[in-house]
């Protein structure tokens, strides 16, 4: 029965109404198959469901506050539109990093959002895992950059297949 | 014998009126009365009793006579629920789209029963669930309460700096014509949630997003001319979560029953957080 409550506190998300009205009636609402025993499995998908408060909204640690990194994202996305064709005419080590820089932050940040949008309420280490990744991908991006041929005549030897 | 008596008094031209009266509207009586074929329209409507023991959803179908129903949905849902199938539970009250009450899911569509015409073509059928993603308390009724507490965290009211309660109601608060042309379009909102049940990023973050419809209401007072707590508003939305979850997906325009336009509201929100006084912001973060 404790349980049962405590699983019906959970989904009623601060609502009194089907904890109260179940309680009062003295029937046992959810007991069958609706929410089922909390299995290693289901666990997963068990994520706390507020309320939230502002401080764990803000969330911790962030270099920027939300409205100037969403204008550096958008300016970025921005920057990104003469920046590609402009490679098409001038090849050189300067483009292999600036496009680099922007594609590699474009998509870190594109994906950051993706996973907070879905994934990081039931995984919360997929964030740092994400920065981990893209950290090496990075390095390796420079790498490419600096010491091989560089992005530009990369892809000018991919179109020459 | 009387009542004959009182009949011998009327005059012959007289009787032959009245018996002319009543053969002509004994006429029209049976004309009334056509041979009409009935309309069925179907309708499968999603229903689930939590008072009954391992319940599980399910789907009811109601055949109505549309000759004998109002145009819009909700006639047909009452008229469910009088002759059909008492137990059938939905919100409603003024019947006319303006409190909001009936706000479900029609033909995948969120609107109001209302004012939501009845599709006329009898070889489809009509489905109608309660609005998407939100817990269900009964057949079509949703649980609000998240998102009744949601409006009440932006702070929906008047908020005047270097007033006291003494001042309340001693003057008249004037509004330019043109400051009051900026709320047409926001004011108007009846807190139906059908914009905020359609937007995919409230399905997956509603305890964490505000939703377009509540970020409707936080523009509306913020670019009130007669609210001075503007920058202090924005800066309740300085997190990852108030605001930008919104992708610009758009579903909340497309379906407000009121053809309001939510999505450009959260986008002038975006605008506005670009170029307000964070300094305002700093000191709430230390409050």
């Amino acid at each position: 029965m404790a349980t049962t409550v405590q699983i019906l506190r959970c989904s009623t998300r601060g609502s009194r109404i089907l904890f109260q009205s179940a309680l009062l009636r003295n029937t046992s609402v959810g007991t069958k198959t609706t929410f089922g025993t909390s299995s290693a499995l289901t666990n997963v998908f068990e994520a706390r469901r507020g309320p939230f408060s502002p401080e764990e909204k803000r969330g911790k640690g962030h270099l920027m506050s939300a409205s100037t990194h969403w204008k550096v994202e958008r300016v970025l996305m921005i920057s990104m539109i003469p920046l590609m064709p402009a490679a098409l005419f001038y090849q050189s080590p300067f483009i292999d990093h600036a496009i680099c820089t922007a594609v590699f932050l474009h998509g870190y940040w594109g994906m950051d959002g993706v996973l907070t949008d879905y994934l990081e309420k039931f995984v919360p280490w997929v964030k740092p895992l994400w920065t981990v990744l893209s950290i090496i991908a990075f390095a390796g991006l420079v790498n490419f950059n600096y010491n091989d041929v560089g992005l530009c005549k990369a892809v000018q030897m991919l179109w020459a297949l | 014998m009387a009542a004959s008596k009182s009949f011998m008094k009327l005059s012959s031209a007289k009787t032959a009126f009245l018996q002319l009266c009543q053969h002509r509207t004994a006429q029209t009586a049976a004309a009334a009365a056509p041979n009409v074929q009935p309309r069925l329209k179907k309708f499968q409507i999603y229903r689930w009793d939590p008072e009954t023991k391992g319940a599980k959803p399910t789907m009811e179908t109601y055949e109505i006579d549309l000759n004998h129903c109002g145009p819009m949905v909700l006639d047909a849902l009452i008229k469910i629920k009088t002759d059909l199938d008492p137990s059938l539970t939905f919100r409603r009250s003024c019947r006319e789209g303006i409190c909001g009450s009936c706000s479900m899911n029609i033909n995948g569509t969120n609107t109001l029963a209302c004012i939501n015409k009845i599709d006329t073509n009898l070889n489809k059928g009509t489905k109608v669930y309660p609005l998407p993603h939100m817990y269900v308390v009964k057949d079509l009724v949703p649980d609000m309460s998240n998102f009744y507490a949601q409006y009440r965290s932006i702070e929906p009211f008047l908020k005047k700096k270097n007033t006291t309660e003494a001042d309340v109601g001693q003057t008249q608060y004037l509004q330019s014509t043109e400051d009051r042309a900026k709320l047409d379009g926001l004011y108007e909102c009846i807190l139906c949630a059908c914009c905020s049940t359609a937007c995919p990023s409230y399905w997956w973050n509603s305890d964490k997003y505000l939703g377009p419809a509540v970020l409707m209401q936080a523009y509306r007072w913020m670019i009130d001319s007669r609210d001075d707590f503007t920058d202090e508003r924005l800066a309740t939305m300085e997190d990852k979560f108030s605001v930008y979850r919104c992708h610009t997906i758009m579903n909340c325009t497309k379906t407000c029953p009121k053809g309001l336009n939510p999505g450009q509201a959260i986008g002038e929100i975006k605008k506005m957080l670009l170029s307000y006084n964070k300094n305002v912001a700093a000191k709430q973060a230390q409050a």
